[in-house]
């Protein structure tokens, strides 16, 4: 791929992540596949790699993906081409944004778009549960224990992550994974 | 220390509290832009967050461009954007660069922390999920919404090209909604 094409991929990617990283992360998914130049693991892999580390999963993602198309300046091609939706959107469009606000269609149409990036969001979540429950009762159970953590204490993301990372490697191998 | 500096490091610190994505990150980037440094009111931090979901790209980058641009103009908006993806960049690509020079057990190591790493964030992304999908349970339409979505989404050109499901059903909500 030619940087130009990497730019423009990212450009089109970061313009629609609505819903932040993990929306991108179905729309990579399926705009990835298209290319044929990634296995379907590795492309999980990366959102993994990109989601256990701090910082917006898009640009994380971005990073990684961007190397593997295009080397160092692909990486740095897929990073501008993802922030710079964003960045000009809030920098001209807020002021009229924040007018329309609370108008009932405009809230309508994100009401609207949020029920397909639940779609999306969904997809993904999908695909990550089914790769990621190859070890069998040991992963299922890090997964139940982990969301129910999240969600009914309110545990930090960053902790939750290293206690359930190292529960999981205490566990030992599952079947082969 | 000028503001632009503050900026920056205020940013370099949000970047990497940023974590587990999405709707995951507000409450870190809450306390810093609210409770910290008062550059906010609440009011105008829940404007901001509104905002984000209107405008494409992570919340978090959506809020360093909107609070850099609101102290310092485009010099405080282009500060604070980069400095909020620049430590987590800098993090993935050191990892992505060791791990492509590491071999043997080192390399073996890495795959079991991975492996280990894929039902912890098959459960974040999950969580991240929750948070979207839970105020559509408030409303049947929305149900039905996500339901026709869903159908749709399957068939081409939406499979190719999710970004088209973003804006129809945003549109098919400011109709019918």
């Amino acid at each position: 791929m030619s940087l130009t094409q990497v730019f423009l991929l990212f450009l089109r990617l970061g313009a629609f992540t609505f819903g932040g990283g993990i929306v991108m992360m179905g729309l990579l998914e399926r705009e990835l596949r298209e290319t044929d130049r990634f296995a379907h693991g590795e492309i999980m892999d990366m959102m993994i790699f990109a989601t256990a580390f701090p910082g917006p999963i898009a640009v994380n993602l971005a990073l990684l993906a961007g190397r593997k198309l295009a080397g160092k300046a692909g990486a740095v091609v897929a990073v501008v081409g993802t922030v710079l939706p964003p960045f000009l959107a809030i920098l001209f469009l807020a002021r009229i944004l924040l007018l329309f606000l609370n108008a009932p269609s405009v809230r309508a149409f994100f009401l609207g778009a949020t029920c397909a990036v639940a779609v999306i969001i969904g997809g993904v979540v999908y695909d990550m549960t089914k790769i990621s429950f190859a070890g069998g009762w040991k992963d299922m159970a890090v997964f139940s224990l982990v969301s129910a953590v999240l969600l009914g204490f309110g545990l930090h993301p960053f902790i939750a992550l290293g206690a359930g990372a190292a529960l999981r490697l205490a566990l030992g191998e599952g079947k082969k994974g | 220390m000028s503001v632009l500096s503050v900026l920056f490091f205020t940013f370099i610190r949000i970047g990497l509290g940023a974590f587990g994505g999405g709707l995951a990150t507000i409450p870190f980037i809450h306390h810093e832009l609210v409770v910290s440094h008062a550059w906010l009111t609440e009011r105008e931090f829940a404007e901001v967050v509104s905002l984000a979901q209107m405008t494409p790209g992570p919340v978090a980058v959506n809020a360093a461009t909107y609070v850099g641009y609101r102290l310092a103009g485009f010099a405080g908006s282009l500060t604070a954007t980069i400095a909020v993806v620049a430590a987590p960049l800098a993090l993935v690509s050191a990892a992505a660069w060791l791990l492509s020079g590491a071999s043997g057990r080192t390399k073996a190591w890495a795959e079991r922390v991975q492996r280990a790493l894929r039902p912890v964030v098959a459960a974040m992304l999950f969580g991240a999920f929750w948070m979207v999908v839970r105020p559509l349970t408030k409303d049947w339409r929305l149900w039905l919404f996500t339901l026709v979505f869903f159908g749709i989404s399957r068939f081409s050109p939406f499979r190719k090209y999710p970004q088209l499901l973003l804006v129809a059903a945003g549109t098919a909500g400011t109709i019918l909604l």
